[in-house]
């Protein structure tokens, strides 16, 4: 993950604060992230997707997502502002009339606790956009990220139709769509392995997309996505190198051209190394409790990477830590945490407390042992339950090339065009 | 001979040694060692980076147009400088975003 761009939002947490002895109190105030399922399926079938469920067509109730709401407002989780992200299958592949409906209910739990402002993300696959869909966002202020890989070529081979037909025609029917209307956008695409050869063409497609930003992720080995390209094979080393010369190619052309593109793990890095309190911060959204929700569309729920929905932990059985249909969300602990006492015994202990022990576990040894730290604080439990088999471990394929490849590949920049301290 | 001759003799000698056969190879400079990685020398990285940040600086917190754009690591345009906030809370979901 590019973990390494909501690593750095949030309050403070300086370093120093985490060890695994005791489970923590969820903190006050400071979930900023809540990932809807409005559905778990999906009108495509991408190559490296990562969700389970994508042939199910079930929504979720609007009952529940009153439920849902009510009592993330009550819970004293969320922070000022709270993105909502309708994602975890292709968003747009349920009707608009539900969003309408969904949208008042949550505009009505958010006016009545009165202080959080809530903003709707859609991520999507673009192939559905009309006239219409850009009406609604326009109306709601959706923030609208589209999924598209490259030129036509690179895009068509992962990014395709149940019935195997590339998309990237009509995801630009899409976007054309948006320009029109005037919204803007963001992208992200997926780095494959065939991507890794074609910087210079990756970077004229988004320099030229009129995307406000562009994100990477490389192909991850990720719940349902048991194999990614980016793997070392019987007849190949995994894609290190490659990607090296990827982004080291990707800087020569943003240098030559600078503020024509803006990347987000580029900024990312730029950011942590900015961040008031670099070298001080002991965790990130992804592994820190109450920062990050993800509800399904039945009502599952659990914190940390959204990727975790569906997922199953070989002795700990599915990440979900309640259902909100029937159960409740964990209150935050109050502010001025010094009569609340942590959660005291494992008797006493909350499902969600046990395994954030265990991901506290390896972001701990991830701070012992990895001079990345700084910039990842730790990494994502998705990648570590995927890759390791645990949410408590370290050093992942994710981890090197998503994140320390990239660090490296800015500190070289930087570090060849800054100019000595006088 | 005096001194002279046989710097002079010295010099024929060295002369007709270098033009008539292989000269003894040099032996390869020893490798230079190589650069640490950035990654090494982050702290250092991060204090020039910081005193370009604070070079271009304006009084009023604002990055000016034309040093948003000068380098590609500049603040981009949304960013304050007075407040890293505003940075955080740019553009929550895109922090993560996914396929």
């Amino acid at each position: 993950m590019p973990v390494l761009e909501q690593v750095l939002r949030g309050p403070i947490t300086r370093r120093a604060a985490s060890t695994n002895s005791l489970p923590r109190a969820l903190p006050a105030g400071q979930l900023s992230l809540l990932i809807l399922q409005a559905s778990p399926f999906c009108n495509l079938d991408c190559r490296y997707c990562y969700l389970p469920d994508r042939d199910d067509a079930r929504r979720m109730p609007l009952e529940l997502l009153d439920r849902v709401m009510a009592q993330v407002m009550a819970s004293g989780l969320p922070g000022p502002e709270l993105s909502i992200v309708w994602h975890a299958g292709e968003p747009m592949a349920v009707p608009r009339g539900w969003y309408e409906a969904a949208f008042a209910t949550v505009a009505s739990h958010a006016a009545r606790a009165g202080s959080t402002r809530v903003t709707h993300h859609f991520q999507t696959n673009a192939v559905l956009i009309d006239g219409a869909w850009c009406d609604f966002f326009r109306r709601h202020g959706v923030r609208v990220g589209i999924s598209v890989d490259g030129p036509a070529a690179l895009h068509n081979a992962h990014r395709r139709t149940r019935d195997g037909r590339g998309t990237h025609a009509r995801v630009m029917q899409g976007i054309t769509q948006l320009q029109a209307a005037g919204l803007p956008f963001q992208a992200i695409a997926v780095l494959t392995r065939d991507a890794l050869g074609q910087a210079d063409a990756v970077y004229d497609f988004f320099a030229g997309l009129g995307a406000q930003q562009v994100g990477f992720n490389v192909e991850e080995v990720e719940a349902a996505h048991g194999q990614s390209s980016l793997q070392a094979g019987a007849d190949r080393p995994d894609a290190e190198a490659a990607l090296r010369a990827f982004w080291a190619q990707f800087l020569q052309r943003l240098r030559a051209e600078p503020g024509r593109l803006r990347v987000r793990e580029l900024q990312a890095v730029l950011a942590a190394l900015r961040h008031p309190a670099f070298g001080q911060l002991t965790g990130n959204a992804q592994n820190q409790p109450g920062r990050m929700l993800n509800v399904a569309f039945n009502g599952d729920w659990c914190f940390w990477s959204p990727e975790l929905m569906g997922a199953h932990h070989p002795q700990r059985g599915p990440v979900v830590m309640g259902n909100l249909a029937q159960g409740s969300l964990p209150l935050a602990a109050p502010p001025a945490g010094p009569t609340v006492p942590a959660v005291p015994t494992a008797a006493a202990q909350p499902l969600w407390a046990a395994w954030q022990q265990e991901i506290d576990a390896g972001v701990a040894a991830c701070h012992t042992g990895c001079r990345y730290f700084d910039f990842c604080l730790g990494g994502a439990p998705a990648n570590k339950l995927a890759e390791l088999g645990q949410v408590g471990g370290t050093e992942t394929l994710a981890c090197r090339l998503g994140q320390q490849v990239v660090v490296d590949a800015v500190l070289a920049s930087l570090d060849g065009q800054l100019p000595p301290l006088r | 001979m005096t001194r002279r001759y046989r710097t002079l003799l010295g010099i024929l000698l060295g002369l007709v040694g270098s033009a008539s056969g292989p000269t003894q190879a040099k032996p390869a400079p020893a490798p230079a060692a190589p650069a640490a990685p950035a990654i090494e020398r982050v702290a250092d990285i991060r204090a020039r980076l910081q005193a370009h940040d604070a070079a271009l600086r304006p009084v009023d917190g604002t990055t000016p147009p034309e040093a948003q754009v000068a380098q590609w690591f500049n603040w981009p345009n949304w960013a304050n400088w007075s407040n890293w906030n505003n940075w955080n809370n740019w553009n929550n979901w895109l922090k993560w975003g996914k396929y």
